[in-house]
């Protein structure tokens, strides 16, 4: 069989086939990494969508009633979020006790087998906690400790840089800090010794004197001396996406020194983004997306950072050195993405050079191969206009 | 033949590997791999598929199994299992689609424009060659392309498949018979 294959017009036909490049054609790379970002954005965000549903009833329900009454049902395993949005709401427990849940807080309760498990995400609870069995504890986790509570009246805070704080306004709470050992927080405590977090009145008048246990507002006491855990959290670095302005393009430009070429990559080009698009100032960011594009000549935004240059070019009416970016990028992109719109771009800049459309015509009608597009209109009325 | 030559490379990338043991990240895989990826996914799918999702998929599924991947085996060997299961899927769900469009099928074109006499010859045997191609079994394919387009021997193609050398020896002794066949069938009813 091999001889007769080797000979025969099948083989040839094979060899031939077999010599077509199967490369990858330019900017597929970039394409294809923004659609696996987009998917995988959509996927980070599926559970916290979910939660969110929760998250919005319990609000909704605190908003209409200033006192929200959510019944958890006492199921082998169960899951609620709780989360307050511009005011404090109160939650009951189900026969587990009370909260009452700071304006900003999010946190989330599962039961499973007798054992509540709260976790306190962000913002402060004042909670009493009805008394429990040993063997069925409250336990309450922050980013900075644990705690097991058998019974008692306590407010728990968690601050955005990964720090919390408890202060016990009844009975007992055994603390055990990240990394560190369990210290018992007695009535009239906090942990950390320097916490001045302390509960206000109006959650004191939400959570009402039948569950506070004689507690009142001096009852949660002044700091108590505790070994801080030996290595504590980290605070977080503030994400670059929720800054603006200046303070957001430092940020992505420090980020562009990170080791990974990608992310180095990103962050360049976020920064010339911000400073276009935000800032208004084409200028500058065309100093960064040329910096970007010399750094990363073969990176997976180069095409990104290639369109980028032609739309600072054309704001700085720099007319020639964009009409030279518009031709590298349609001879190397000849189906790009954005080539119809390069088109449409060089079109409208043919015809501002010419006053007329001798040359702007054919690139016009290029660009309206993609009738639907944004800029679309603007092209057939220019179109229009050359007959 | 990029494939062939990197999977002649195993023994020293895989000491490599060995001694390297530091955690790959999405971004890592990406830059270094999609190249291969889409080639491989291009190459397993013929012009009836698309590369660019084939590869997009492929690399959803290095996102979740990142973590998973314990070094014992190239990124390259792994990533090849994962196109050719996801060319697999594509090509099932495309022969699906096509049996409720009834007749429909349009042929699949190529968008590459044909610059020369000996561009076109190349693409009209790359058409022929997977239009036949897509009628044998998925396995005889796979052997018949790993063999013929990649230049992979049957050890190689045994040890991507997870499969017996004797078994890829036997699949692709049909694969070329069945081609060859097809092919003669192919040119009669053209030539009349």
């Amino acid at each position: 069989m091999k001889l007769d294959w080797e000979s025969s017009t099948a083989r040839e036909i094979t060899k031939r086939a077999a010599r077509l490049s199967n490369d990858p054609p330019a900017g597929a790379r970039a394409r294809v990494w923004q659609k696996l970002e987009a998917r995988r954005s959509r996927e980070r965000d599926k559970p916290a969508r979910r939660r969110l549903g929760w998250a919005m009833f319990a609000a909704g329900a605190a908003c209409a009633a200033a006192i929200a009454l959510v019944v958890v049902p006492r199921s082998h395993s169960t899951d609620l979020t709780i989360q307050a949005s511009a005011e404090a709401a109160t939650i009951d427990l189900a026969g587990d006790g009370r909260v009452v849940a700071g304006p900003g807080t999010l946190a989330r309760l599962s039961r499973h087998d007798g054992a509540v498990t709260l976790t306190v995400e962000r913002g402060s609870l004042l909670a009493h906690v009805k008394p429990r069995q040993k063997d069925a504890p409250f336990i309450i986790e922050t980013p900075a400790f644990r705690a097991r509570v058998v019974g008692t009246v306590l407010r728990i805070v968690a601050h955005e840089d990964a720090s919390a704080s408890i202060a016990v306004g009844h009975g007992a709470v055994e603390v055990t800090p990240r990394g560190g050992s369990p210290r018992l927080v007695r009535s009239g405590e906090r942990w950390p010794a320097t916490s001045t977090d302390a509960p206000t009145a109006d959650e004191i008048a939400r959570m009402g004197a039948a569950d506070l246990e004689g507690a009142g507002v001096a009852s949660f006491g002044g700091p108590v001396a505790l070994p801080q855990p030996a290595a504590p959290a980290p605070a977080k670095k503030p994400s670059c996406d929720t800054m603006h302005g200046e303070a957001a393009i430092s940020c992505w430009l420090a980020l562009a020194d990170d080791a990974d070429p990608v992310r180095a990559e990103s962050a360049l080009y976020q920064a010339g983004w911000v400073r276009m698009h935000e800032l208004h100032d084409p200028a500058f960011a065309l100093g960064i997306f040329e910096r970007q594009r010399s750094r990363f000549p073969h990176g997976v935004l180069h095409d990104e950072a290639q369109t980028s240059i032609i739309d600072a070019l054309v704001l700085l009416h720099r007319t020639r050195a964009a009409e030279v970016e518009i031709a590298d990028y349609l001879r190397a992109h000849p189906t790009g993405l954005r080539s119809a719109e390069m088109h449409f771009v060089r079109g409208t800049l043919l015809r501002n050079e010419d006053g007329g459309c001798r040359r702007a015509a054919h690139e016009l009608d290029l660009a309206l191969a993609h009738p639907a597009a944004p800029w679309a209109a603007r092209a057939r009325a220019a179109r229009a206009s050359c007959r | 033949m990029l494939f062939a030559s990197i999977l002649r490379l195993m023994p020293v990338d895989r000491e490599k590997s060995r001694s390297q043991p530091a955690a790959l990240t999405l971004e890592d895989v990406y830059r270094d791999h999609f190249d291969f990826v889409f080639r491989q996914a291009s190459r397993l799918g013929g012009p009836g598929l698309d590369a660019e999702d084939a590869a997009q998929e492929v690399f959803m599924v290095v996102a979740r199994k990142l973590d998973t991947f314990d070094a014992t085996s190239l990124v390259t060997t792994w990533l090849y299992g994962i196109t050719l299961n996801v060319v697999r899927s594509q090509r099932r769900r495309a022969r699906i689609r096509r049996l409720f469009e009834l007749g429909q099928t349009e042929e699949a074109k190529s968008d590459v424009p044909v610059r020369s006499v000996d561009r076109a010859e190349v693409l009209d045997a790359h058409r022929i060659a997977y239009a036949i191609l897509d009628k044998l079994a998925p396995k005889k394919r796979e052997a018949f392309i790993l063999a013929e387009f990649e230049g992979l021997s049957c050890e190689e193609i045994a040890q991507l498949t997870d499969s017996r050398t004797e078994t890829i020896w036997s699949r692709l002794h049909y694969a070329r018979k069945e081609f060859a066949e097809r092919l003669d069938a192919h040119m009669k009813k053209s030539a009349s």
